[in-house]
C-alpha cells in the first residue's frame, strides 16, 4: 500500500503540469479540387468559385498569385515543478496559384503537410 | 487510532523550497518545428539558366512565399524552422509585471530560407540560401490593384490602365 503511494502521489502532483494544445489557422485544403484546376483553362474566377477566398493575394508585376493556406500547430509541455519541457509541431497545407495577365492560371503548387503535425515533448525528432 | 507523521525539518524546508523555486528558477528544453527543408536532391536538380518555373514548383512544392521581382520576374521563398533549445532561467521580479506576446504564425525571424529568383520568362537566374528576413529583405510586396481603381483611372472613352 505505502508502494503504491510512493508512485501515486508523485504521479498526481505532476498532471496538472501536464499540457497538450492544438491551434489551427483557416480549413483544410481539398486536394481533389486544387487537382482539379486546369493551367491554360481555368481562370481566377473559376478558381475562387471552386476553392473560395484565398488566404492572400499577391501582384506580380502584370501576373498575379494566389495563396491558399491552412496551418495547424500542436504544443506537449510537461512542467515539473521547475523543469518544463516544451514541444511544438507546425505544419501547413499551401497551394499557390498563378495567374498571367488576362487572370488565366498558368502554375499550381501545393504542399499537404498539416496532417503530419504531431504532438511531441522535446525528446522525440519530429519530421528528420 | 491515530498515528502522527514526524516531519524533519530538513524535508520541510526542501519542501517549501520546491513550491517556491518555480517563481524564481526554472530549466527549460524546448524543441520546435515548423514546416520541412526542400530536400537535397530537389535543391541539387535546381539550375540556374535551365530550370523554369514549373520544373521548380514541381520538384519543392508551394513556397511559403512570393514576391515580384525586377517589375517582371518572380521569386519564391521556402522557409522552415528547428530550434533545440535548452536553458536554466533565473527571474527576479524588480517591478511591475509586463507581458507580451508574438504571433507564431507571423514571425519569420529564424527561418531558414531558400529565395529561388526567376526573370520575366520565369527562368532561373539564382539561388540564394540563408536566413529568409534577409534573404526577402530588399523584395517587394504589392498589393492587388482593385478592380474600381482601375476603372476611375481611365481616362474617358480611352482604355483602363493596366495594373501594376
Amino acid at each position: 500500500m505505502r508502494t503504491r503511494l510512493l508512485f501515486l502521489v508523485p504521479l498526481l502532483a505532476a498532471l496538472p503540469g501536464c499540457l497538450i494544445d492544438r491551434s489551427t489557422v483557416n480549413e483544410p485544403l481539398a486536394a481533389e479540387a486544387v487537382a482539379a484546376l486546369e493551367p491554360g483553362r481555368t481562370t481566377a474566377r473559376e478558381a475562387v468559385a471552386l476553392l473560395g477566398a484565398p488566404t492572400e493575394v499577391v501582384q506580380l508585376g502584370r501576373r498575379s498569385a494566389y495563396r491558399y493556406q491552412f496551418e495547424t500547430s500542436k504544443r506537449a509541455a510537461l512542467f515539473l515543478v521547475v523543469v518544463n519541457l516544451v514541444g511544438r509541431d507546425t505544419r501547413a497545407d499551401r497551394a499557390w496559384l498563378f495567374f498571367d495577365e488576362n487572370d488565366v492560371l498558368t502554375h499550381v503548387a501545393s504542399t499537404y503537410q498539416g496532417d503530419d503535425t504531431r504532438y511531441a515533448l522535446p525528446w522525440t525528432k519530429l519530421h528528420e | 487510532m491515530s498515528q502522527r507523521i514526524a516531519v524533519r525539518p530538513s524535508l520541510l524546508t526542501l519542501a517549501l523550497a520546491l513550491a517556491l523555486a518555480p517563481a524564481c528558477l526554472s530549466a527549460e528544453w524546448t524543441r520546435e518545428s515548423r514546416q520541412s527543408p526542400p530536400s537535397a536532391l530537389a535543391r541539387q536538380t535546381l539550375s540556374p539558366g535551365s530550370t523554369a518555373l514549373s520544373d521548380a514548383l514541381e520538384l519543392l512544392g508551394a513556397p511559403l512565399d512570393v514576391y515580384e521581382y525586377r517589375q517582371t520576374g518572380l521569386a519564391l521563398a521556402y522557409g522552415w524552422y528547428r530550434s533545440d533549445a535548452k536553458g536554466l532561467r533565473v527571474s527576479v521580479p524588480i517591478y511591475e509585471r509586463a507581458s507580451a506576446s508574438v504571433d507564431y504564425s507571423d514571425n519569420r525571424e529564424g527561418l531558414k530560407g531558400l529565395l529561388l529568383l526567376f526573370d520575366e520568362h520565369l527562368r532561373l537566374v539564382s539561388i540564394r540560401e540563408g536566413w529568409l528576413a534577409d534573404l526577402t529583405a530588399g523584395l517587394e510586396r504589392q498589393s492587388p490593384a482593385l478592380l474600381d481603381d482601375v476603372e476611375e483611372e481611365a481616362p474617358p472613352g480611352g482604355q483602363p490602365k493596366e495594373p501594376r
